[in-house]
């Protein structure tokens, strides 16, 4: 019997243009390990929602063609849980127990499995994720409260879950879907809410579990997996449609079609890339009037560099209407043309020093000075300070020694209506710093206490949203936006009161290789058009080639 | 080293964590009704110095918590005394004047036993709270009182989210100062706030959920016949517990209509 048979598969949201899965037919067999991938929005997700019974009996959708999973098509997610399982995106919304037994023991208890042989089982699934009592202990490190609370960590079974670290947590999930082993295991994006190091132990626990045993089938969708790409026999490619693009043996799929597959936005694995490093310029809608904004390749990237300082100069003269020439030092010339306090650095650190807990620095000895149209990468691992850095730098924490200054006053100082005018700041989740209802309203809310007549307003917020390709989006609800396009509207009402410096708290946190993409093209574009970047970030591939330089925070414990 | 929180104190072993969760929770309920009905202070006192007892003896809370989690308590007694004290139901002798305010020696006796009453409340839910691991109370939930998994793991599910939803706010209003919104301006002003944190951590929350509840249903949740890793049994010792604490209740009730100082309340909550 097949695993999966998929007739003609159509599912369509309802409200949607289009269907997310367009007439899809094909067979997966028994022992199979499937790689499937494509851009974002292209149904993947959808795909494994249908496989696990999600759709149709949780969530609405309509469905043409049949998909049979093990023969069969109308069983509801509990009645398939056992023989499938899965592992979900965000390790922050999937784990519902707890402690670390009893979310193994949760799927167990409801499979019914007789509690005397639980123990075993649980023991078995966390050893086989590397999270047995002789393996890795170390307590994660994600937050100060995290460490201060390391007191007596009991033993691993009994650990709570909300102390464990994102990669921790990932591979507790992982745990409680192999406890029940099953047949069929779905993998949607396990490590996209993960840093480096959360990618590397969970992708450690699913090389040590391939092909264990042989019948089980697996199909997972990821992009950053190159450490277990041998482990697979099979890529499975849909394209933007939701419809199969490609399907056959890995090296087959990406040796014959790597140039498409980027074009399309697909993640290839290093070792297929036509030149390491090269970024593919996309979306044509990047393309502004005012300046060429796509960068095409690493020689683009230098030479965008050795031009910078000049492209910044002249950003700054345009803005405020002068001309001056552009200098060898045209930081310093930009900076000189900011209104407030002319000669000092945008953000200026000395000596800082922070604890959350007295006595346990978190960050100490900090001198950082940014001047304008400079981009810097803040690298280091979790629990290293960098979002804490960030934080001091924007006022919303306040340094236990040293000083920090932006535009030469202490950010803490500033009253809030003067702060987007001196510094914009991106969250990991944009939607936290929305506030109004409409796209042009979350835009123009910048602009509400500066004294420009309303022509001028109106001409700054078309051109802001053009600028970020949000045009068009102006009467949209923030809220309904697109990931990618949420991001954008933050920037956009950064850039809007012209913040010379704007901070990006892991952009690349929880996006797909589309986002990715996008992502990466916007930072371009910003530090091309002479905004001062200050990116946090896990992804030293991004810094490598959007920062001017780079700041590396080191761990607590080195 | 600093206490725990009120929340994480019944990772601490004492005699009351390993009592039966819904028989703990069913007397502290009993010994609240009795506390609503009496409305002497002698009585009240007595309720409440016997929950102090319970709490550090039985359940081993250090003092600073107990003291922590009563504050609310205590700040809605005092509402209480207040109101009673200055606004009496009938005039009385006054014992002091503050401005305007006559502060009355009945009513103010009266606001006493209100903000004892209210600290009853507060010792009885410590003793409960502060002794119970949040997963055994689902576990016996589901399995002594029979309410089906589908809902105990659901409420267990949400209670871990909690904290969650903590942090979310920090960031919220981080982010908002950085928009340039200062904290409102006046009731108004607050209220708009309130408002504009509540879309998007209602927006977090729910798409959170929805995960969740898939995550469990693709874990079997809502099956049956289902089986328990570990069983919360009722034992001997749990209705001893019920026993003994609802037996000392009623001794001090005894001992309060003995001196006949015992007296019922009128069911009104302004005297």
């Amino acid at each position: 019997m097949m695993v999966v048979e998929l007739d003609s598969l159509t599912v369509r949201y309802p409200g949607a243009a289009r269907p997310a899965l367009h007439d899809l037919s094909l067979r997966v067999g028994g022992g199979e390990r499937v790689l499937l991938l494509g851009p974002s929005g292209c149904g993947k997700s959808t795909l494994l929602a249908v496989l696990l019974g999600l759709i149709p009996h949780s969530l609405h959708a309509e469905v043409s063609g049949v998909a049979r999973v093990f023969g069969d098509s109308t069983a509801t997610p509990a009645e398939r849980a056992g023989r499938v399982a899965a592992v979900f995106q965000d390790p922050d919304s999937q784990i519902c127990m707890l402690t670390v037994e009893d979310e193994v023991a949760f799927a167990l208890e409801n499979l019914a499995v007789p509690p005397q042989e639980m123990d075993a089982r649980i023991d078995e699934a966390l050893a086989q994720v590397g999270l047995g009592e002789t393996s890795d202990r170390a307590v994660g490190r994600d937050s100060p409260t995290e460490r201060s609370n390391a007191r007596a960590a009991p033993a691993t079974r009994r650990r709570r879950v909300d102390r464990l670290s994102g990669g921790e947590k990932q591979r507790l999930a992982l745990a409680a879907a192999l406890a029940m082993r099953p047949q069929l295991l779905l993998l949607d994006e396990p490590c996209s809410n993960l840093d480096a190091g959360g990618v590397s132990q969970l992708a450690a626990a699913l090389r040590s579990l391939a092909a264990r045993p042989a019948e089980r089938t697996v199909i997972i969708v990821e992009h950053r997996l190159d450490a277990i790409l041998d482990t697979l026999t099979r890529v499975i490619v849909l394209d933007r449609a939701g419809s199969l693009c490609f399907d056959g043996e890995p090296h087959r799929v990406f040796s014959d079609h790597a140039r498409e597959l980027e074009t399309m936005g697909v993640w290839v694995p290093a070792a297929y890339r036509r030149k390491p490093g090269a970024t593919v310029a996309t979306s044509a809608a990047w393309r502004t009037g005012a300046t060429p904004l796509s960068l095409q390749s690493e020689d683009a990237a230098v030479s965008r560099r050795r031009t910078e300082a000049r492209h910044a100069a002249a950003a700054a003269a345009r803005q405020f209407g002068e001309n001056r020439p552009a200098s060898p030092h045209g930081e310093r010339a930009a900076a000189a043309t900011r209104p407030h306090r002319a000669d000092h650095p945008l953000l200026e650190m000395r000596g800082v020093g922070f604890e959350y807990t007295p006595g346990v620095p978190v960050l100490d000895g900090i001198d950082l000075e940014m001047h304008a149209a400079e981009s810097l990468a803040l690298l280091g691992p979790n629990g290293s300070g960098k979002t804490t850095l960030a934080k001091l730098a924007c006022g919303l924490l306040r340094p236990t020694r040293g000083s920090v200054n932006v535009g030469g006053r202490p950010p803490h100082r500033i009253p809030a209506r003067e702060l987007p005018g001196m510094l914009g700041y991106v969250f990991q989740n944009p939607e936290h710093q929305f506030v109004r209802d409409t796209v042009r309203d979350e835009v123009a809310f910048t602009l509400k206490r500066q004294p420009i007549d309303d022509a001028e307003r109106e001409r700054r917020i078309a051109e802001t949203l053009r600028r970020l390709s949000l045009t068009g989006f102006e009467d949209r609800n923030p809220f309904s936006l697109s990931h990618g396009q949420k991001r954008r509207l933050s920037a956009a009402t950064m850039l809007v009161a012209d913040a010379p410096l704007i901070a990006f708290d892991e952009p690349t946190f929880g996006q797909d290789w589309g986002h990715l993409l996008e992502l990466e093209e916007m930072l371009a574009a910003l530090s091309e058009d002479g905004v001062a970047l200050l990116i946090i970030t896990h992804d030293l591939a991004l810094a490598e080639r959007i920062a001017d330089r780079t700041l590396h925070l080191p761990g607590a414990d080195s | 080293m600093n206490p725990p929180a009120l929340f994480e104190t019944y990772e601490r072993p004492s005699p009351l964590s390993g009592v039966n969760p819904a028989i703990k929770l069913a007397t502290s309920i009993v010994v609240m009704l009795a506390a609503s009905v009496v409305f002497d202070l002698q009585s009240l006192s007595g309720i409440f110095a016997l929950g102090l007892v319970v709490a550090v003896a039985g359940g081993r809370v250090p003092l600073r918590v107990i003291a922590r989690g009563l504050v609310p308590f205590a700040l809605f007694g005092f509402g209480y005394f207040w109101m009673n004290a200055v606004l009496p139901r009938e005039a009385g002798t006054v014992l002091f004047e503050i401005g305007p305010l006559a502060v009355v020696r009945e009513g103010a006796l009266n606001g006493v036993r209100f903000a004892v009453r209210a600290l009853c409340f507060g010792i009885y839910s410590i003793v409960f709270v502060a002794t119970t691991d949040p997963t055994d109370l689902a576990r016996s939930i589901n399995q002594n009182l029979r309410v089906p998994a589908r809902f105990t793991y659901s409420a267990l599910a949400a209670y871990r989210y909690l904290p969650t939803l903590k942090s979310e706010l920090h960031q919220i209003r981080a982010a908002h100062r950085l928009r340039g919104l200062g904290e409102g301006d006046g009731v108004r002003g607050k209220v708009v706030q309130i408002y504009r944190y509540t879309i998007p951590l209602l927006a977090a929350s729910l798409r959170r959920a929805g995960r969740v509840a898939d995550s469990m249903e693709t874990r079997g949740l809502g099956r049956e016949p289902r089986t328990d890793f570990r069983a919360v049994r009722v034992r001997t010792r749990d209705w001893l517990y019920a026993a003994g604490l609802l037996a000392a209740v009623a001794a001090i009730l005894l001992a309060a209509a003995g001196a006949g100082v015992l007296e019922l309340w009128r069911g009104r909550l302004w005297e």
